[in-house]
């Protein structure tokens, strides 16, 4: 359908996208199980298969998969010797940017419950209290100023790796749940401003609820370079738009959690090619689908470009 | 597009200023609230340990007067001391075992080793040579703090489980104010 044949724009997939929504639910849990303690399976995995190289009376946590210091040590050579005492070092750096670069973040949009955990809890605040960075931010400069900052300021301060770490009190959080509430007795500055920018300013209270995801999260940024980079590469599987019936109705911008849909309308002068601008950025994209699910001329799609 | 340009250039290196000025904020604070240090044993009087590089200083200074703005408002005197690591630097396996000595307020303890026994304050295996193994101490203040410059002073003492033998000794000095902390530093040094 031509878009200038649409003269109201039909009503959002709400099914499709709450579907998709649940299923994302449902895979947090997963990733609980994966990478958090008590359950830490990979963590136990990983130990059972290299129980020389892995400090095997550790008691298995997100910890023993660190998100952030393997990226922090990729400007460290005198590191990466050290990377050998744990092969889920690599997961970070190498891993999971070669399955970005094959498929998309989807470790970021499915899998990591500390990105969707103030994703999931920012549904609860209704969106006149949120606030909207897009259009007030340059949100890929900010994303990937942070990425650079990070690697660099050991060198002239003190890093911001793992006191302003999301993935702690993510484990903090669940270890609560099961018992273990002595991380919480401890307050520590760096502690309280990680809760606060991470679940509420960032989160609960930013649209899309993943600011901490876009701005402060090194690994993230790490997958969505090696994503966005090779994008352009048509035969790998990204989220793309085809305008030949999108309507322009900015339903994808409006429930993209990274803001990473820009929609331009059509022009409206006579003449002038009526097709609407869609865009993913695919240096935010973290493949999340809801905008695929939520298109309702099923515009978005995931896959190779035709 | 020029200025769209610069300014997505301007939002990139303030993002990269201001990631600088946390990390100069962390490097305030790091002396002030959990503040990490190694520990090597066994070890001859004070000359393992230290702030960062393992076996640096030989001890420890915390200085409250560096707590970051929002421990000092909600939780001033509860101090974390937590290694990076404890190091067997000898060449025979040992079970080990740690204390506190001389601070004069309750000391809780913790560590991620799944053969910590928390009541013993042991961890339970051999540790190899070369092996390490995390333990973190939270020192309870009384609140408000104490007054005067020197807060709380003991040594961090890592024993032979089995023999009951002194491995190494790691003084500590709770101070206020960076002259205090100087001072304290006097005294301790190796």
């Amino acid at each position: 359908m031509h878009p200038s044949d649409a003269s109201t724009p039909p009503a959002p997939r709400a099914e499709a996208l709450r579907r998709n929504r649940f299923t994302r639910f449902g895979f947090f849990f997963l990733g609980l199980a994966i990478f958090y303690a008590p359950f830490a399976l990979l963590g136990r995995l990983v130990g059972w298969i290299f129980p020389a190289s892995m400090p095997g009376t550790w008691v298995p946590d997100v910890h023993t998969n660190c998100m952030r210091m393997p990226v922090g040590w990729l400007a460290q050579p005198w590191m990466w010797g050290w990377m050998g005492n744990n092969p889920l070092y690599f997961t970070p750096i190498i891993l999971l940017p070669i399955a970005a670069v094959a498929a998309g973040p989807l470790f970021c949009g499915w899998l990591c419950p500390a990105g969707s955990f103030p994703e999931f809890l920012g549904r609860i605040v209704p969106d006149r209290f949120k606030w909207d960075f897009k259009g007030m931010v340059e949100i890929t400069s900010v994303r990937y100023g942070f990425l650079v900052g990070f690697l660099i300021v050991p060198f002239v301060a003190a890093s911001v790796c793992c006191s302003f770490c999301n993935f702690t009190w993510m484990q903090n959080t669940v270890s609560a749940l099961f018992g273990n509430v002595a991380p919480w007795l401890y307050i520590s500055t760096t502690g309280v401003l990680t809760i606060v920018i991470w679940i509420f300013l960032l989160g609960m209270f930013t649209k899309g609820g993943r600011g901490w995801c876009l701005f402060l999260c090194p690994a993230g940024s790490l997958m969505s370079l090696a994503s966005g980079v090779t994008s352009r590469f048509k035969w790998l599987p990204r989220v793309r738009h085809d305008a030949t019936s999108c309507a322009s109705c900015s339903n994808c911008e409006d429930v993209c959690p990274v803001r990473a849909i820009d929609v331009s309308k059509p022009h409206e002068s006579p003449g002038a090619a009526p097709m609407p601008q869609v865009k993913v950025n695919q240096l935010l994209c973290n493949v999340c689908l809801d905008c695929v699910r939520g298109c309702p001329r099923g515009c978005l799609r995931y896959g190779r470009a035709q | 597009m020029r200025s769209r340009r610069a300014g997505k250039l301007l939002w990139f290196a303030a993002t990269v200023a201001i990631v600088f000025a946390v990390g100069s904020y962390r490097q305030f604070t790091q002396t002030g609230e959990s503040v990490h240090f190694a520990l090597n044993y066994p070890a001859e009087g004070q000359s393992a340990g230290g702030l960062g590089a393992r076996g640096a200083d030989g001890y420890l200074v915390v200085d409250v007067a560096r707590t970051g703005l929002i421990k000092k408002i909600l939780q001033p005197n509860v101090i974390n001391l937590s290694t990076h690591w404890l190091h067997n630097a000898g060449d025979t396996p040992r079970r080990i075992r740690v204390s506190a000595e001389g601070f004069g307020y309750p000391i809780r303890w913790e560590s991620t080793d799944k053969t910590w026994n928390e009541e013993q304050l042991e961890i339970g295996r051999t540790l190899d040579p070369g092996e390490d193994v995390t333990v973190d101490l939270f020192v309870t203040l009384p609140r408000p703090l104490p007054p005067g410059d020197v807060l709380a002073s003991g040594d961090i003492v890592v024993h032979d489980a089995d023999t009951g033998d002194r491995l190494t000794v790691f003084p500590v000095r709770i101070v206020r104010g960076a002259a205090a902390a100087a001072e304290a530093g006097d005294c301790c040094a190796p």
